[in-house]
C-alpha cells in the first residue's frame, strides 16, 4: 500500500525556493528538517574543521567547508554535510550557490535524531555520486570511521574508538582521536 | 568540560506510567514516537512469519514488552524470540536477560539507537542473532553473535531470500515487506 503523504516528491528547483537558512535538506526527494545540533556535535565539528583547515587549507591543498552550505548531488538530493573537503583539481565545483558534484571527502557527525540519514540514505547517495571518502564521527560513542569509495562501494578502511588514530588516504593525513573528543 | 547529565536507572524507569513511550538506553530516557505505518506493516509481517515457522519451538513477542538487560538498559525491542530453554526469563513484568533473537525495525527518528547503541548492548549481553529491517529501503540485515561481537551474516535488499542460521529458516523478502511501497 502506498501512503498518500509519500507521493509528493520535491526537486532541487523546489529546494532552491526555500528561504536562505531554512533548516532542510532534500533527501531522495523529501524535505527533511535538521534540528539545531547538540553542543557535543558542534564541538566535534569545530575541532575537526580546525584541524583540516590547518592541515589542508593553510597548506594550499584545497577548500574546507562547514555547514550549512548546499551540496547538489542530483535532482532529488541536496544536502548540507557537516564538513566537506574540495581538493585542488576536484570533480566538485564550488559556486556562490554551493558545491556541485562529489567532494573528495564528506564528514558527517551523528545526531541521534538524524543518524538514519547519515548512516543509510546519505551514505548510499554519497557512494553513488563518487565521494572518495566518507567520514562518520559519533560524538556520543566517541567513534570515528573512514569509508573509502572502492569498486565494491564504501569500505571501512580506518576506524577508532575513544582513543587512537585514524588515517585518511585521500587527504594523506592522520587524526588523533584525543584531539577531537578531548574535554577542555 | 563534562556536560551536566542526569543518568537514570531501572528503578526510575519502573516509576513511569504503563505505556510510557520511553526506553532506558545507557542511563538515558529516550522517547520513541509512534512508529510510521510501514514500520507496523513490516513488524506484523515478520511476526506472522515467525509464528508460523516457530510453532512450538519458542515464544515470539512484539513490542511493547520490557526487556531488562542491566541497571542502565531497559528496552522495548520491536520483536523478540525466546527459544525453548532460553537463558532469558519471562516474568509478569517483562523479560530479564538476553533473548536468542531480537528484531528491530528502523524508524528514521530513532534508528541511531538500533544501529549503534542498542546493537552494542545486545551483542555484549549475548543476543545470538540480531535482525535489522528497514521498511524504507526494504532491506534486511542479519547479524550473528561470535564471541560477543555481531558479524554481518547476510544483507539483502528489495528482493531475494535470507537465511537465519539460528532459527534454520529462510525468509522471503517479498513476504517481509509485503504491502510496503515507499
Amino acid at each position: 500500500m502506498r501512503l498518500l503523504e509519500k507521493e509528493k516528491k520535491y526537486t532541487a528547483e523546489d529546494y532552491d525556493k526555500l528561504p536562505e537558512g531554512s533548516p532542510y535538506q532534500l533527501i531522495e526527494g523529501e524535505l527533511i528538517m535538521s534540528p539545531s545540533p547538540s553542543f557535543e556535535h558542534f564541538r566535534t565539528s569545530k575541532k575537526v574543521f580546525i584541524r583540516l583547515y590547518r592541515l589542508l587549507e593553510e597548506a594550499g591543498k584545497g577548500e574546507v567547508i562547514y555547514a550549512p552550505l548546499d551540496l547538489y548531488l542530483d535532482e532529488e538530493n541536496v544536502y548540507q554535510p557537516d564538513i566537506m573537503v574540495v581538493l585542488k583539481g576536484s570533480k566538485a565545483k564550488i559556486t556562490s550557490k554551493g558545491v556541485y558534484g562529489p567532494p573528495d571527502v564528506v564528514v558527517e557527525i551523528l545526531s541521534p535524531s538524524s543518524a538514519y540519514y547519515d548512516l543509510i540514505v546519505k551514505k548510499e547517495n554519497y557512494q553513488k555520486a563518487g565521494v572518495r571518502e566518507y567520514w562518520i564521527i559519533d560524538p556520543l560513542r566517541e567513534s570515528f570511521e573512514i569509508y573509502e569509495n572502492t569498486e565494491k562501494g564504501f569500505m571501512l578502511t580506518s576506524s577508532a574508538r575513544e582513543k587512537g588514530k585514524v588515517f585518511s588516504k585521500v587527504l594523506e593525513l592522520e587524526l588523533d582521536l584525543s584531539e577531537i573528543f578531548k574535554e577542555v | 568540560m563534562r556536560l551536566l547529565e542526569r543518568k537514570y536507572t531501572v528503578e526510575d524507569y519502573e516509576k513511569l506510567p504503563e505505556g510510557s513511550p520511553y526506553q532506558l538506553i545507557e542511563g538515558e530516557l529516550v522517547m520513541s514516537p509512534a512508529p510510521i505505518p510501514y514500520h507496523q506493516m513490516v513488524l506484523g509481517n515478520i511476526y506472522s512469519i515467525l509464528r508460523r515457522e516457530l510453532k512450538g519451538k519458542g515464544l515470539v513477542l512484539f513490542s511493547p514488552v520490557d526487556l531488562y538487560l542491566d541497571e542502565r538498559n531497559a528496552y522495548q525491542p520491536d520483536l523478540v524470540v525466546l527459544l525453548k530453554n532460553s537463558k532469558a526469563k519471562l516474568t509478569a513484568k517483562g523479560i530479564y536477560g538476553a533473548p536468542e533473537l531480537v528484531v528491530e525495525v528502523l524508524s528514521p527518528s530513532n534508528a541511531y539507537y538500533d544501529l549503534r547503541i542498542k546493537k552494542e548492548v545486545y551483542e555484549k549481553y549475548g543476543v545470538k542473532e540480531y535482525w535489522i529491517a528497514d521498511p524504507l529501503k526494504k532491506s534486511l540485515e542479519i547479524y550473528t553473535n561470535r564471541e560477543g561481537r555481531f558479524e554481518v551474516f547476510a544483507e539483502v535488499k528489495e528482493e531475494g531470500k535470507v537465511l537465519s542460521p539460528l532459527l534454520g529458516i529462510e525468509l522471503e523478502l517479498s513476504e517481509v515487506f509485503e504491502g510496503v511501497e515507499p
